[in-house]
């Protein structure tokens, strides 16, 4: 049982991911942005990350550098649906930054929840 | 008017006179000849007769050689060697009589071995010899040249029976002979007169004495003057004192001295000519062979001048009456042809006035198909080839000294066709000019056959700044066509990943949610079966995107690129279009035969990107940009993957004077999005892209600014020896 922080702009995307990890039975937080991340982390302590990478606002690159910061051993997981500027590929760059896992979009559901139990084991 | 009679009477004449003074000629010259052979052949007889009364006379040998020699000169060898023998048994104090008029080596065979038949060993050529002064055998050989034309007879003892007369009456004799017997030189003697010439005529006496191996005797020649010397000599009453004797055969006089006192070499050299001063009076005289026949022969010879210039004489007149009447009756035509050709003449020059004015090179050629010349040209193909009007008037434009090495033959095959079939001819060629340079020109031009000289006329259409404009609009539609490429290879990424981004994020609830669905349905085999479907659709429909992506990712491909072909081809799209505000210093790139881990494409965006940046920094203002390009150490803690840091590494930077960025900017220039740029004029991308390229590449990006003092981005790559991955 973690209690998951997920930061994902796509409506959909944050309602299907949500469902998915609550009916595997973790607590889940939604953000739509990266936009005051640490305080709201600070507010709502967490076991685990998963953010999308490109969002307006405030990215997931953004908010890996923050976390990196802030929470340090505080593991993040990136998904991206795949670079949206030629050439540039932005989970390598995450995982450069400091995710803990990247994952590509659509990411299969069993994949995600091994990764989530994995990371909070 | 031509004036067909006399023209044919000028040559004619002349020929006809010709031809007859050589038939006269010839004619007198036999009629002469035969006549002199036949005087020649009477004094001859005379002298055989006269040789032989001396002979029976017993008269001595100074008679005798005298006679002999003046005879040498009509007799043959032959004779002479009769003479000779039939001498020598009347006159018992005789060694030899010798005569040596042409010595050759078979003439010396022929005598010797005539003699040694007849039983006369005492026949024999001498020679004096110089070093020795003794009278040797004459070792003549094969084509040796001619001795001096000498008579003289070897006497046992110089009595008065041997020789005729007594030498001894005469003191001055008597001293000459001392002097001969104590030197053994030759002398020569004061002129006498010989007691049996008839004529009185001036001889000198040439003596020596031989004392050789044990022969002792007198060896004396007599050598006759010519007749108008002896006038000299003897009506003048002269002593050999006053008289001198030169040999001027050679370039150098010899002196052959006469005095009794004296030694006196003859023999020195075959001498033909002798010069002999009596007082103030000198004669030349010359030594050698009566030519009979010459002088008919030369009176042959000016009956052929008088007929020559007789025949000139009736040429000259017979071609001036030829020449006066055709003046007089073409004097009208003639007048006419000189206004007409005045006026053409004229027209011409306003003609090559306006060629001169033509803003175009214009030759005029004359010649036939292997050498035509120039004949003409105007000021502006003097100007533009850089050669003067002297320099090119006459020179052979086959030589093609304008056209290159390497475009001579197709430029000669061209103009061969356009001769052969009588057509223009239009080409464009690169020329070398007097100063060494070399422009293009437009050459037109034509030639005109009239039988087998051509006239051509050629135009020089100096063309090179079109050619170079030309040049330099391919030079830009190439860059430009390799930038639009590769934009659109950027583009089209760019839109295949916004493509796969979105339709990702929409498969993702799909795949999810399914999954959920499955397991509330899981009792029910249909609904099962339906979601597995749509689960398998879905994946289907991922693993397309992903094939998508990545296809489009091997557009650009991942491949390597040599420094040394790729950053001066990047930066050569990158600074198209610099605004003439901004000054780009490149100067200082490292030459290098590695290779970075970004293709071609990619470093072009980077570059780009980079050098857009610096651009927009500077703005309007007055600015400049460096970019540079060295080995430089990698930062360890930003080496992303290990090993790399042992590579060399590459530092690529773009460095601006332009506004700078704050600190706070620093820190978020590589984010994705991050712009200081107004809304519209930027995507935000440009760094972070960049950023994630190097980063690809296995390298990184550093960052140098202070706000207004401009900016220093720098790509570390690291370089690798070969291109595979």
């Amino acid at each position: 049982m973690a209690k998951v922080l997920l930061v994902e702009d796509d409506e959909l995307v944050r309602y299907a991911l949500t469902e998915l990890l609550e009916e595997a039975g973790h607590q889940v937080l939604a953000r739509e942005n990266g936009y005051k991340i640490i305080e709201f982390v600070e507010c709502n302590p967490v076991d685990i990350v998963l953010t999308d990478i490109v969002m307006p606002e405030v990215d997931g690159i953004e908010v890996l550098t923050a976390m990196r910061k802030s929470f340090p051993d505080l593991p993040v997981v990136a998904l991206s649906g795949g670079g949206r500027i030629s050439g540039a590929d932005y989970l390598q760059m995450a995982e450069v930054i400091g995710a803990k896992r990247t994952i590509p979009k659509p990411v299969k559901p069993d994949v995600l929840l091994d990764a989530v139990a994995e990371l909070c084991a | 008017m031509k004036q067909p009679g006399l023209s044919r009477l000028e040559w004619l004449v002349p020929l006809v006179i010709i031809g007859l003074t050589f038939f006269a000629a010839l004619d007198h010259y036999s009629r002469a000849k035969a006549l002199e052979d036949a005087a020649d052949q009477r004094t001859l007889q005379a002298l055989k007769t006269r040789i032989e009364l001396a002979l029976d006379n017993r008269r001595g040998i100074v008679d005798a050689t005298a006679d002999v020699m003046y005879a040498s000169e009509f007799v043959s060898y032959k004779e002479f060697a009769q003479l000779a023998l039939r001498l020598l048994p009347r006159s018992p104090d005789l060694h030899a009589i010798q005569w040596i008029p042409e010595l050759r080596f078979q003439d010396l065979l022929l005598y010797r071995e005539q003699a040694r038949r007849a039983g006369f060993h005492g026949f024999e050529f001498k020679q004096l010899d110089l070093d020795t002064f003794a009278l040797k055998p004459v070792e003549a050989k094969e084509g040796d040249p001619f001795i001096a034309p000498i008579v003289y007879a070897e006497p046992r003892h110089l009595t008065a029976s041997a020789m005729g007369f007594d030498l001894n009456s005469s003191p001055a004799r008597k001293r000459l002979l001392d002097l001969a017997k104590s030197t053994e030189r030759v002398v020569i003697s004061e002129p006498i007169r010989l007691v049996e010439d008839t004529q009185d005529r001036a001889s000198f006496l040439l003596t020596t004495y031989v004392n050789h191996k044990g022969t002792k005797g007198w060896a004396m020649g007599v050598w006759r003057v010519p007749e108008f010397i002896d006038d000299a000599l003897f009506d003048l009453g002269l002593s050999n004192k006053e008289l001198v004797l030169q040999d001027i055969t050679g370039k150098k006089p010899i002196n052959l001295y006469p005095y009794f006192e004296r030694d006196a070499v003859l023999h020195d050299h075959d001498y033909s000519q002798v010069r002999i001063k009596v007082m103030n009076r000198e004669w030349l005289m010359k030594l050698g062979k009566h030519d009979a026949g010459s002088f008919a022969a030369l009176q042959a010879l000016a009956i052929v001048v008088l007929g020559l210039v007789l025949a000139f004489a009736s040429w000259y007149a017979l071609r001036n009456a030829r020449l006066r009447q055709a003046t007089e009756s073409e004097a009208l035509d003639l007048s006419l042809q000189l206004q007409t050709e005045a006026l053409i003449n004229e027209q011409l020059e306003v003609f090559k006035g306006y060629l001169d004015a033509a803003p175009i090179s214009v030759g005029i050629l004359e010649g036939d198909r292997h050498s035509r010349r120039y004949t003409y040209v105007n000021d502006q193909m003097c100007e533009t080839f850089g050669y003067s009007r002297d320099q090119l008037i006459g020179l052979d434009a086959t030589l093609n000294m304008f056209v290159l090495d390497e475009e001579r033959d197709a430029f000669n095959r061209l103009v061969w066709a356009s001769m052969d079939n009588d057509e223009n001819f239009v080409t464009t060629a690169q020329m070398r000019l007097g100063d060494g340079s070399s422009r293009y020109f437009e050459l037109a031009g034509r030639y005109r056959r009239e039988g087998e000289k051509l006239f051509g006329t050629l135009f020089y259409y100096d063309i090179t700044e079109r050619v170079k404009y030309e040049q330099a609009q391919a030079e830009l539609l190439e860059y430009e066509r390799k930038l639009s490429q590769s934009r659109k290879l950027q583009a089209m990424g760019n839109l295949l990943g916004g493509m796969a981004h979105s339709l990702n994020n929409q498969l993702q609830p799909i795949l999810v949610l399914l999954s959920l669905l499955k397991r509330r349905h899981a009792d029910d085999a249909k609904s099962t079966e339906y979601i597995h479907k749509m689960e398998d659709a879905a994946s289907a429909a991922t693993d397309i995107l992903q094939r998508t992506l990545a296809t489009s990712r091997s557009e650009h491909g991942h491949n390597r690129a040599k420094v040394n072909d790729a950053v001066p081809n990047a930066l050569s799209i990158a600074l198209l279009g610099m605004p003439p505000n901004i000054k780009v210093n490149a100067s200082n790139m490292l030459s290098s035969e590695s290779y970075i881990s970004l293709d071609q494409v990619d470093l072009e965006v980077v570059l780009l990107n980079l050098v857009n940046n610096a651009k927009d920094a500077i703005g309007s203002a007055q600015g400049v940009i460096d970019i540079s390009s060295y080995l430089c150490e990698p930062d360890a803690d930003r080496v992303s993957k290990p090993g790399l840091a042992e590579q060399p590494w590459l530092c690529l930077c773009v460095k601006d004077n332009g506004m700078g960025m704050s600190v706070d900017q620093l820190s978020r220039v590589l984010d994705p999005f991050f712009t200081t740029k107004p809304v519209g004029q930027g995507t935000g991308l440009g760094l972070s892209e960049t950023q994630g390229l190097v980063s690809r590449a296995g390298g990184y990006i550093t960052i140098n600014s202070e706000e207004g003092e401009g900016a220093e981005i720098c790509l570390h790559l690291p370089l690798f020896e070969t291109d595979d991955d």
